[in-house]
């Protein structure tokens, strides 16, 4: 015999072979099973990318903001809102210089230092957070950085709340108050510094019932100013009834053209005030035009002689710097239609930031105007992200001349606890993603043998 | 592929001796096949073999499958030589897998040395040994079948 016969016998052993059924459904159980397969690398690579996402990219980011050259107290070029879910609050008020104040979405006050660019969330006693007001907060850094004022309105159990201004030292975190209400408490809805920080004027609403049982706003609008180092303010009424137009909403009251509120005072202590259509200056009242549209954006003095930011909520007029109350005008060619004053700087010249209901929320730009010529805006050079509110800056920081910020790293938040599950979740899932591709491909390429 | 799955049938009887496993071999290698069928070009039994083949491979490797004899099924038992092919059917079963797949390769399916050694991830010059190496054992195992087992090898 030769292979032949072993081939032929062979053959006759494999004619006992089993029949072997062949499912009528084994090519589409197949095809399924390759795009479950296809799904699950497409799953895979997503997961993956979600955790590079979430871990890689921010390592990255972390980086790639050059840190200061020097330790001058200097302004950052940007300012971060926190996350929401940081609320742990600091009670002490030595944080040192600050270059920016802020209040978040959730009316948390913050500071970031001058010099490291630390943010510090602070639990200040007593701040209103601007009570009813939707824009106004009662709250404001001093140009120099060193101080800080937030309106306040203690707790009692009976009679009408005590309430004023309380101004920190952050160089020691001392805190210096200065009650301001008479016969009725008042919610401070605007403070602001001389340019030089030598006063601070506040402006705010006397109340008719400021408890758990509700708010009422009462019809006067009263203001003053506080000398600094000193412990008691002026107390002027600015406004009559007719200056706001207020109106009740869910049980409470909310003041329309909450826009046109502002108040400034002089390096003399001389006080300007806006309020509604009423112009409030040195003890002498006046009225604005009454342009439904006009708004003020805030008010501060060069000398002796106030100016403002006007424009128009509808966005018909340019926005402008004017003399107040109706002086010269000059127009400003800025992206900023509803400018807020953040800080004035040397002569002829603000830091202007957007308004809360604003359509560019880039940043802080640099206006400067020469009359009657109008005037223009630098571009955007601080900027701002979402959820900064009622930013004021320390105007001393920045070079009129040469204006000029400091690069600084984006802050290290800790993780929210949901950042910290999608983590451990998708790491976990790109984990087992990844030991499914492997056993695709290992067990495909057996199939390719 | 379905007209060509008793032809699968007999080659996974051979490989694996058993009929259950013949069975689940051959519908694992089609199940995978029908996998890949968009990547298949041309005539796809060969591919389908190569698959029978790394499977029952696979199958020894992961040490699934113990040693089995040929025979242990309950199918009827053909008629001609029934003593002669017994016996071969016995000495099979005391082959190595690699042996008996090495044997089936070379003289059932008519390939190669070079070709088994392609389809078994092994060398030429290993399948030539262990082709030689199972003969030898085929014979001392039956040495009545010495005749039918000189073979070129």
């Amino acid at each position: 015999m030769t292979g032949e016969q072993l081939r032929d016998e062979l053959a006759r052993i494999a004619e006992g072979a089993p029949e072997v059924h062949v499912p009528d459904d084994l090519y589409r159980r197949g095809r399924r099973a390759t795009t479950r397969a296809r799904v699950a690398v497409a799953a895979a690579a997503v997961a993956c990318l979600g955790l590079i996402a979430g871990v890689a990219v921010p390592l990255v980011a972390h980086h790639d903001v050059e840190f200061a050259d020097s330790d001058e107290l200097a302004v950052p070029d940007r300012i971060y809102a926190p996350p929401s879910h940081m609320t742990d609050l600091e009670d002490d008020l030595e944080v040192g210089v600050a270059a920016g104040a802020f209040v978040t979405d959730a009316l948390i006050p913050v500071v970031v230092e001058a010099d490291s660019g630390t943010y510090h969330l602070l639990d200040l006693e007593g701040f209103t957070q601007g009570g009813f007001f939707r824009t106004r907060l009662g709250f404001a850094l001093s140009p120099d950085g060193e101080q800080l004022a937030w309106a306040y309105a203690d707790d009692v159990e009976s009679g009408h709340r005590p309430s004023g201004i309380r101004v920190a030292d952050l160089s020691t975190g001392r805190v210096r108050e200065i009650r301001v209400d008479q016969d009725r408490a008042v919610l401070i809805h605007d403070l602001a510094w001389s340019t030089q920080g030598g006063w601070l004027a506040w402006l705010g609403v006397e109340m008719e019932q400021w408890d758990t049982d509700g708010v009422s706003s009462g019809k006067r609008t009263v203001g003053g100013i506080v000398r600094e180092g000193q412990s008691s303010a002026t107390y002027q009424v600015v406004a009559g009834r007719n200056a706001n137009r207020v109106f009740e909403q869910d049980g409470g009251q909310t003041i329309d053209g909450g826009a046109t509120s502002a108040v400034a005072v002089s390096d003399t202590g001389k006080l300007a005030a806006v309020v509604g259509w009423s112009f409030f200056l040195n003890g002498v009242r006046g009225r604005l035009e009454q342009d439904p549209s006009l708004r003020i954006g805030g008010l501060w003095f060069l000398g002796e002689k106030p100016f403002g930011l006007t424009y128009s909520a509808d966005g018909s007029d340019v926005p402008a710097v004017r003399v107040m109350p109706d002086g010269r005008s000059s127009p400003i060619r800025s992206t900023l239609d509803q400018p807020d004053l953040l800080g004035a700087l040397g002569p002829r010249q603000v830091l202007v930031g957007p308004g809360d209901d604003g359509d560019d929320p880039s940043g802080v730009q640099l206006w400067t105007w020469n009359a009657p010529g109008g005037g223009h805006a630098t571009g955007t050079f601080i900027r701002l992200y979402d959820g900064v509110l009622g930013l004021t800056l320390a105007s001393d920081l920045i070079d009129p001349v040469q204006p000029q910020v400091v690069a600084r790293p984006r802050p290290d938040w800790p993780w929210s606890t949901d950042r910290w599950w999608w983590t451990i979740g998708g790491g976990a899932a790109s984990t087992a993603a990844i030991g499914l591709i492997v056993l695709i491909v290992v067990r495909a390429r057996a199939v390719r043998g | 592929m379905r007209a060509r799955t008793a032809a699968l049938a007999r080659t996974a009887y051979l490989l694996t001796g058993d009929a259950h496993l013949a069975e689940d071999l051959v519908q694992m290698a089609l199940f995978k096949a029908a996998r890949a069928w968009h990547r298949i070009e041309g005539d796809p039994e060969p591919y389908v073999r190569r698959i029978l083949y790394n499977q029952n491979i696979s199958w020894w490797r992961r040490r699934r499958v113990p040693e089995t004899s040929l025979g242990s099924h309950d199918h009827p038992t053909p008629p001609p030589d029934d003593d002669l092919r017994l016996s071969l059917e016995a000495a099979l079963a005391e082959l190595t897998d690699r042996q008996r797949t090495v044997l089936v390769l070379r003289f059932f399916e008519d390939l190669t040395e070079v070709q088994t050694g392609a389809a078994l991830g092994i060398g030429p010059g290993t399948v030539k040994s262990t082709t030689r190496e199972a003969l030898a054992r085929l014979r001392t195992l039956a040495p009545h079948l010495a005749e039918l087992l000189e073979v070129g090898s």
